[in-house]
């Protein structure tokens, strides 16, 4: 069963690289730009995971994660924000991500989580 | 005519005068005056002169101007500096008028020729004299009084006029006086202000440092120090206030803190901002830049299939230069944090060996050259922000492989030092002049102006040093010229 991962990133040159190299990797990725899709998209697709961009207009990585660990149907769904910052760890961390992501990060090191958490 | 208030008026005199014959002449005069009872003594030396001059003060000297040597005139010059109060009478053998009309403006009172002394003569001038220098004196004393008062006016309103607050504390901490500048600062009048204790107006949080600061400085007369606080207005709102008190407990003119405080809320503010702006645009400097790193790999990656090694190497090159280029930003936003003080640590309970292993593997691809050989003699726990730690080994190691171009090896060593974990990074390259070693840990230093390659902006080390000091550890150098260098760094270990 090929697995599902969602991206959600307002940059579209990362949503592409990511999107090129996890679809190269053998995953079935959906990708999308605006933060205010992405829970009719979950619930939708129902990912296998969702990698997520922390600073975005509108709806902030956070609380999306927050609303999203708070629900039965997707609080499941591993979450792996992406943020430049790496003193924004702790607030991922905080709001229930699985785990946290340095930007600017390696091909190497956004393949190894991806199968970490689709494992 | 001689008033009734100088009669029976007793005075003392000092002759001064080599001829003993004139002593006996002038004492007799004396006697023979009408109204003043005159006690005479007499010096005949120049020197004894002066002695007696500054020890004591006389209702009036009577001078000659003959003097062996010297003379009356040079005499008067001289005991002005002592300073001599007492007003003079030069005598003079000759008839001289120039000779008492320089003594005069030298400050003598009055001259008489010597041959013309009568009795009558001899009263009035002492009268006169007398009379002269008190009204002098008298005057002297108003301008002086005058330009106290003048003085203290201009420093009240200049201290009462200044914008920044100046305010004295006792030994209590009970402000006893405050400049009318607190109104605008806190809102408060002087008044109003004594009756507060200033401590309730420090934002809880601030407390803590602003009273360690008063406890170091208590001890130490003279000493002062400088704080940043959050106080509270009477409006209710916060406002940052910088303040420097100085320990003046010990000065009985004073004998309280001064203190010069001003409402620094907007420098503050502005500060936030550019750290909010440094951070959102590293931020938005990072972003693209993870998009190119990305596109970079993809093409290192497709190159690879395809083998061409010319176009690989290319690929690699820009790489690095994408990691730099993220390094210098993320130097730049530490830079920001530590100037603020907001540079917060992530500690958390971290074994040093298994990260330097880490560090130095993942430093192997900088040079191919470079041997980097580890020795553990320790595997201590220690609480430590690893990040942070990793920084600075990848700091120090870079550094150890940039300045040591013709030499191939590079030693970190870990070892236990009392309390203290230490760890060494040796590299046997240029070394480091004694008077760079001094100033390489400041900001924007740079040992080598002249180097044409990319290194950086010379914060590294800096940033390095700034991070190991929040660790509670300290970082310093040991180096020769062209032998190499060893940068030490100690880490506290738990207990």
């Amino acid at each position: 069963m090929v697995k599902k991962i969602l991206i959600c990133d307002d940059d579209e040159g990362i949503v592409d690289v990511a999107g090129i190299v996890l679809r190269d990797a053998g995953y079935d990725v959906t990708t999308i730009t605006t933060s205010e899709k992405i829970f009719s998209v979950v619930d939708k697709l129902q990912p296998d995971m969702i990698l997520l961009d922390l600073w975005m207009p509108n709806i902030s990585g956070e609380e999306i994660t927050l609303h999203l660990k708070n629900q039965d149907r997707t609080k499941h769904i591993p979450i792996v924000i992406v943020s430049a910052s790496r003193k924004t760890e702790h607030i991922a961390l905080k709001v229930g991500a699985d785990d946290f992501m340095c930007k600017p990060f390696d091909i190497e090191q956004l393949e190894e989580i991806v199968r970490k958490y689709t494992a | 005519m001689t008033s009734d208030k100088t009669r029976f008026h007793t005075i003392r005199t000092l002759l001064i005068d080599d001829d003993a014959d004139d002593f006996l002449l002038t004492k007799k005069t004396l006697k023979q005056t009408r109204t003043i009872n005159a006690s005479i003594e007499w010096v005949s030396s120049y020197d004894e002169a002066l002695k007696k001059c500054q020890e004591t003060e006389y209702d009036a000297v009577l001078i000659d101007y003959k003097m062996g040597d010297r003379n009356g005139i040079d005499f008067i010059r001289e005991s002005k500096k002592i300073p001599c109060r007492s007003p003079f009478i030069l005598l003079t053998g000759i008839q001289d008028e120039q000779l008492g009309i320089k003594a005069i403006r030298l400050g003598a009172e009055d001259y008489l020729v010597k041959s013309e002394i009568t009795p009558e003569l001899l009263e009035r001038s002492l009268l006169y004299a007398i009379e002269r220098s008190e009204s002098r004196m008298k005057e002297h004393e108003l301008m002086e009084k005058q330009i106290l008062e003048q003085s203290e006016r201009h420093y009240r309103s200049l201290i009462e006029n200044s914008a920044d607050g100046i305010a004295l504390m006792d030994h209590t901490y009970h402000f006893t006086y405050v400049t009318p500048s607190i109104e605008n600062i806190l809102g408060y009048t002087p008044k109003q202000i004594l009756s507060i204790d200033v401590q309730t107006l420090i934002h809880v949080d601030d407390l803590p440092k602003i009273q360690n600061k008063f406890k170091d400085i208590t001890k130490k007369p003279g000493e002062y120090t400088t704080s940043l606080a959050r106080c509270k207005h009477r409006n209710g709102s916060w406002r940052w206030i910088e303040n420097t008190a100085s320990n003046m407990l010990h000065d009985p003119n004073i004998n309280a803190f001064v203190l010069n405080f001003r409402d620094v809320s907007s420098r503050v503010k502005l500060q936030q901002l550019k750290d909010e702006f440094l951070s959102i645009a590293s931020h938005e400097l990072k972003t693209p830049l993870t998009t190119i790193k990305g596109y970079i790999q993809l093409l290192e990656k497709y190159f690879q299939k395809i083998k061409d090694e010319k176009a690989l190497r290319y690929i690699h090159q820009s790489d690095i230069y994408v990691d730099k280029l993220n390094q210098l930003i993320s130097d730049l936003l530490d830079i920001s944090r530590i100037q603020s003080g907001r540079m917060q640590l992530n500690l958390e309970e971290t074994r040093l060996c298994p990260l330097l292993k880490k560090t130095v593997k993942a430093l192997q691809y900088l040079s191919s050259k470079h041997k980097l050989h580890i020795l553990c003699d320790i595997n201590p726990k220690l609480f430590a922000d690893k990040e942070r730690i990793e920084q600075v080994l990848t700091n120090l190691i870079s550094n150890a492989i940039k300045y040591s171009p013709q030499n191939n090896n590079i030693e970190i060593k870990l070892m236990k030092k009392g309390k203290f974990a230490q760890i060494s990074v040796q590299d046997f390259g240029v070394g480091i002049s004694q008077a760079a070693q001094k100033r390489l840990f400041e900001r924007f230093y740079r040992a080598d102006k002249t180097a044409n390659s990319f290194s950086g902006l010379g914060i590294g080390l800096y940033i390095s040093n700034e991070i190991i000091k929040r660790h509670q550890g300290k970082m310093w150098v040991e180096s020769e010229e062209d032998k190499g260098s060893t940068f030490y760094f100690t880490l506290p270990l738990q207990n």
